[in-house]
């Protein structure tokens, strides 16, 4: 179990005055090496299900894509028959292929690659240099290869293809119950080096409780699409009018609806309880911020990844008021587990993916802040590059996007292996075994946040076994 | 491993008692012990009988409040005066021998009834409806436990969902007291969960195409209905080999897994279980967990030795023990209660406090582990040693279904009981955030080995599943939801034909004497365990609300007030959430 050094959050009515004290004892008692000026914000966008990363990086080169096709036949199928034309909206064609010309294809010797018609946001970010792919991108515990695999001397990290122990894995280097995240570790060295004027807006989500969040001092605040909700039995105005004195009785209300710890010794009851006191302090002192701030012109599909996207943007957008100079942010979007109707849904969900992230980045645009903020994506895990009719199954690597104008875009990190069966970093069905861990992405992003060296080595434990280290794409 | 004739006979006492779900099994051995004696309750996994503990259930009123927030999805003040001084084992088979109320029969009289209302609608209302106020209590709240184990969801993307959805629930309810064995069957068999977990239509393997089973499935079947991803000790806790935890399949077992569940197409009708096309069934050996299903085995064989495959894995009485008392009683466990109900699912029987036996001594079955869930010495005991990890934090849905049952909040099948009148929105900031069949996946809407991060319990290593949807939105989402409701501030049309209205005819009747009014709400809501400062603010605040007396509408007005006031000062405290 680790120890934790419980945070002492002031956020009664946004003690602003009192934060930086806080702050400054940290600065005192922790070793930080964290620049703070500025400001920096990570927005992590979870693809929950794990997205075919075969049917999103697709080969385009002639003989590439031949290959694919012959391989993907049935998917092809449905894609072309979806719509019942030869080629519609939705094709894997080659033709239809949104191509990328990365600033190092010769990398890539005669291999080149596209993406789908779907992601043609995604597709102008690249181009523009906004934006990279960091290919075959998984949770590993060393550098692997698949002769260490059948030679059963790999060591590999727990319950591989698992939906909820790879997405802990990813978020948090360890299965199901694990108990802080990097996204938590990474706003530990922000808080550390008091970077936020009160701590609980350093690591924010917007999608559902993620251990990804969760530091030793950081914890994960979530904010709803419409700002913080408040609590209405507070604001019941009618009786309380009549009471002989408003103010005491309001204060009885408040004290019941909170409730306190004091002579409770109950765990799940203490937890409960400070849950209630984060919702309604911290609700309240972020909505006073939210609500004196100017709307956004930028307009984000009215979906649940565009709500929670305007929202973080929405969050950035008063991170003066809010004191605030590192942020962490998750949202998150699901519906990718493409076991079945791969042809007629992931279309859909690339399309919604790839408007909300332009939408985002167009966001930052406009709030001037475009430098400082990094979008990426995080995934269970790829898939097979086999099909099972009409669908994928689990893999393992998988392609990733990062989005921001820090971002070194338009160029593809990383490896994507070839479109086959049977290669060196194939564990069977097309399965990918990863050839860039998610230590050196997360290190990448942790290196462009401010943290040191050490600070890195401490939040991603596994990073020193890569020698490669971070990538170098933000 | 063979298919050996063990379990051929296995099957065919499954077979059998499939036909007759509803006939319940359990035999009285005539003694006519008294509850709050010593018992003999479980025995260990050698057979030694152990003793019961002393029974407090129905007691008092509190502790019969207790037992049904348990055992029902919550108490009302008519069951705990009817049942204080009772006997909760006679209660308990009494509720097994209620009749099973059933979702399909009713959609299709509706359907008849009103020929264009062939949408989902209908039996999710009707699902909530049952929840809520079905006479089979006992029964309701095991499928409802079962349903978040077994998960399927309306958010799966295509299918017939109103029979689907019907199909299933009643799936759960009709072996809800049966053997998860023949469970495990019929949910394989169900439409339902062929369309949710994409084996419908799932075909054999395709050389020339390179198609391969869909895995979806076999691995889900294992993970998450049958024996979880790691080796486990019969007390729920991982085995360890050298330190290290043993996975319990690995891919290859996956790959061939699938090929079992390759074949099934749709049945009669969308709640009927699917059948088998011979011709896409695959062929191959399926060779998984060190057992061989030979070359040629047929479908439905295939399915039935691989599902025995699974079911007699080790794993399976811990694994899912563990998570039904999650479900009834406790968040996080204690190592000797789940040991003692999983070896209650090993032996199939279970001795009642009044001696007499339930449970037909068959491997998995459900009404002895139940029993040994809700009269195991950890549930019953109000002060457990370790008061600090005990207690079952209560989920949005039965937070919200107690207090529809205390205050006989109508949720009848009729025509006012709109869908949008129901907590079914998964919205946090304004909703419950959960729901039933609403699950984001199969991994239902949290985790059984969620550890919340950043929390107490966390610090401490409990899992508290329900801690996973808690935060700074689903707080407010929780109490406004209850607070339209319990302060009847829904649409006014609803309010007129008396849906969810709450019966608050003997609260207001103590509103002019608040002391009077929260200890009732405390016994209703909180099985009295609302701590004595605490009942003293509530009565100070409620006391400062003025009571007119100057025309009779304003007092009723203001009676009102108070009513609505405490009881969402309950509903709102930590005794309410968390059931200690």
């Amino acid at each position: 179990m680790q120890t934790r050094r419980h945070f002492l959050s002031s956020i009664g009515g946004l003690s602003l005055a009192a934060a930086p004290g806080i702050g400054s004892t940290l600065t005192n008692i922790a070793a930080h090496a964290l620049d703070t000026s500025g400001y920096k914000a990570m927005v992590c966008v979870f693809l929950r299900g794990g997205m075919d990363c075969h049917d999103t990086v697709m080969p385009v080169d002639q003989a590439s894509h031949d290959r694919y096709a012959e391989i993907r036949n049935l998917l092809f199928e449905e894609y072309a028959n979806t719509e019942g034309a030869a080629l519609n909206a939705i094709s894997r064609t080659r033709s239809n292929l949104l191509e990328l010309n990365p600033l190092n294809a010769a990398d890539f010797g005669s291999r080149a690659f596209g993406l789908p018609p779907q992601m043609s946001g995604l597709h102008g970010l690249f181009n523009q240099g906004k934006a990279a792919i960091i290919g075959n991108v998984g949770p590993l515990i060393a550098p692997t290869t698949r002769a260490q695999i059948d030679g059963r001397t790999a060591q590999l990290p727990p319950r591989l293809f698992s939906h909820n122990d790879q997405q802990s894995i990813w978020a948090a280097n360890s299965p199901e119950g694990a108990q802080l995240g990097w996204g938590g570790k990474f706003a530990d060295a922000a808080i550390a080096a008091g970077a936020n004027a009160d701590p609980l807006f350093s690591a924010i989500t917007l999608a559902n409780n993620d251990v990804f969040l969760t530091g030793e001092d950081a914890r994960q605040y979530k904010v709803g699409t419409n700002g913080a909700p408040t609590v209405r039995e507070l604001d019941v105005t009618g009786y309380l009018s009549r009471t002989d004195n408003r103010t005491a009785t309001e204060a009885k209300l408040d004290a019941l609806i909170r409730n306190s710890t004091t002579g409770r010794d109950n765990l799940f009851q203490r937890d409960i309880i400070d849950a209630a006191h984060r919702a309604i302090d911290a609700n309240a002192s972020l909505n006073t911020v939210l609500d004196s701030a100017p709307p956004l012109a930028t307009t984000f599909p009215d979906t649940s990844l565009g709500n929670q996207l305007r929202a973080a943007a929405e969050v950035i957008g008063v991170r003066g008021a809010l004191g605030t100079s590192r942020q962490v942010f998750l949202t998150s979007t699901g519906g990718f587990d493409t076991h079945s109707n791969q042809a007629q849904n992931l279309p859909n969900l690339q399309s919604n993916l790839d408007a909300c992230i332009t939408a985002f980045y167009n966001a930052t645009v406009e709030l001037g802040i475009e430098n400082d903020v990094t979008l990426f994506t995080v995934a269970d895990f790829g898939r097979t590059l086999t099909v099972n009719g009409d669908g994928t199954d689990h893999g393992w690597g998988g392609h990733h996007f990062a989005v921001g104008g820090a971002v070194n875009g338009g160029r593809i990190y990383g490896d994507i292996p070839i479109f086959d069966t049977g290669h060196e970093y194939e564990t069977g069905r097309g399965r990918l075994i990863p050839t860039t861990s998610v230590s050196q992405y997360a290190g990448t992003l942790g290196r462009w946040f401010g943290l040191s060296d050490a600070e890195l080595a401490a939040a991603l434990p596994g990073l020193s076994n890569f020698p490669d280290g971070p990538l170098g794409f933000v | 491993m063979a298919h050996s004739s063990r379990s051929k006979t296995l099957r065919a006492l499954a077979s059998a008692a499939a036909l007759s779900t509803t006939t319940l099994l359990f035999a009285c051995s005539g003694g006519g012990g008294s509850d709050t004696g010593q018992g003999s309750g479980g025995t260990g996994s050698g057979g030694t009988p152990t003793p019961t503990p002393t029974i407090s259930a129905f007691a008092t009123p509190e502790s019969t409040a207790r037992f049904l927030t348990q055992a029902t999805t919550g108490a009302n003040m008519e069951d705990i005066e009817r049942l204080t001084g009772t006997s909760p084992s006679t209660w308990f088979k009494s509720e097994l021998a209620k009749p099973v109320t059933l979702v399909a029969p009713a959609v299709e009289a509706n359907i008849a009834a009103n020929p264009n209302d062939t949408g989902s609608g209908f039996p999710k209302r009707k699902i909530w409806s049952d929840l809520l106020s079905a006479d089979d209590q006992l029964r309701q709240r095991m499928a409802y436990a079962l349903s978040q184990i077994l998960v399927i969801s309306y958010n799966s993307t295509v299918g017939n969902r109103t029979y689907q959805i019907a199909g299933y629930e009643d799936v759960l309810s009709q072996n809800a007291f049966g053997n998860y064995r023949d469970l495990l069957e019929a949910v394989t068999y169900s439409e339902a969960m062929g369309q949710y977990l994409t084996y419908k239509n799932n075909q054999k393997a395709d050389a020339a195409t390179g198609r391969t089973p869909d895995e979806n499935y076999a691995r889900e079947i294992m993970q998450l209905f049958t024996i979880g991803v790691i080796e486990l000790n019969m007390d729920g806790t991982p085995k360890l080999n050298n330190g290290q935890q043993v996975e319990t399949y690995t891919n290859d077992d996956v790959f061939n897994l699938a090929r079992v569940f390759t074949g099934l197409q749709s049945g009669d009708r969308a709640d009927k279980p699917m059948v088998m096309n011979a011709n896409r069934h695959s062929p191959e050996e399926k060779a998984f967990l060190g057992s061989v299903i030979p070359a040629n085995t047929p479908g439905e064989e295939s399915i039935d030795q691989a599902l025995d495959i699974l079911f007699e894995h080790p794993n399976v009485a811990p694994f899912i023990s563990r998570q039904l008392i999650q479900r009834f009683t406790a968040s996080n466990p204690s190592p000797d209660y789940v040991e003692r109900v999983a070896n209650t699912f090993e032996r199939g029987t279970y001795v009642l406090p009044d001696n007499s036996t339930v449970g037909t001594g068959r491997r998995g079955d459900l009404t002895a582990t139940l029993a040994s869930i809700l009269f195991d010495e950890d549930a019953q005991d109000p002060n457990p040693a370790d008061a600090a990890s005990a207690g079952k934090i209560r989920e949005p849905v039965l937070r919200f279904a107690q207090w529809v049952r205390a205050f006989d909040a109508p949720a009848e099948m009729d025509d006012v009981l709109r869908e949008n009148l129901l907590p079914t929105s998964m919205n946090t900031p304004t909703w419950l955030g959960q729901s039933l069949y609403q699950s984001p996946s199969v991994f239902n809407y949290y985790r059984p080995g969620h550890i919340a991060p950043g929390t107490q319990s966390g610090a401490a290593g409990l899992t508290a599943p329900e801690l996973q949807i808690t935060n700074e939105t689903s707080v407010p989402g929780y109490l406004n939801t209850m607070s339209r409701y319990a302060r009847v501030r829904l649409p006014s049309a609803d309010i007129a034909a008396g849906s969810f209205v709450p019966d608050y005819t003997d609260e207001l009747a103590l509103a002019h004497n608040a002391p009077a009014l929260i200890d009732r709400l405390d016994l209703l809501l909180t099985h009295g365990s609302l701590p004595e400062d605490t009942k003293t603010a509530m009565v100070d605040f409620i006391d400062d609300i003025p009571i007119r007396t100057d025309t009779a509408e304003r007092e009723a007005s203001d009676r009102e007030d108070r009513v609505h006031a405490a009881v969402m000062l309950v509903l709102a405290a930590p005794e309410y959430i968390v059931l200690q």
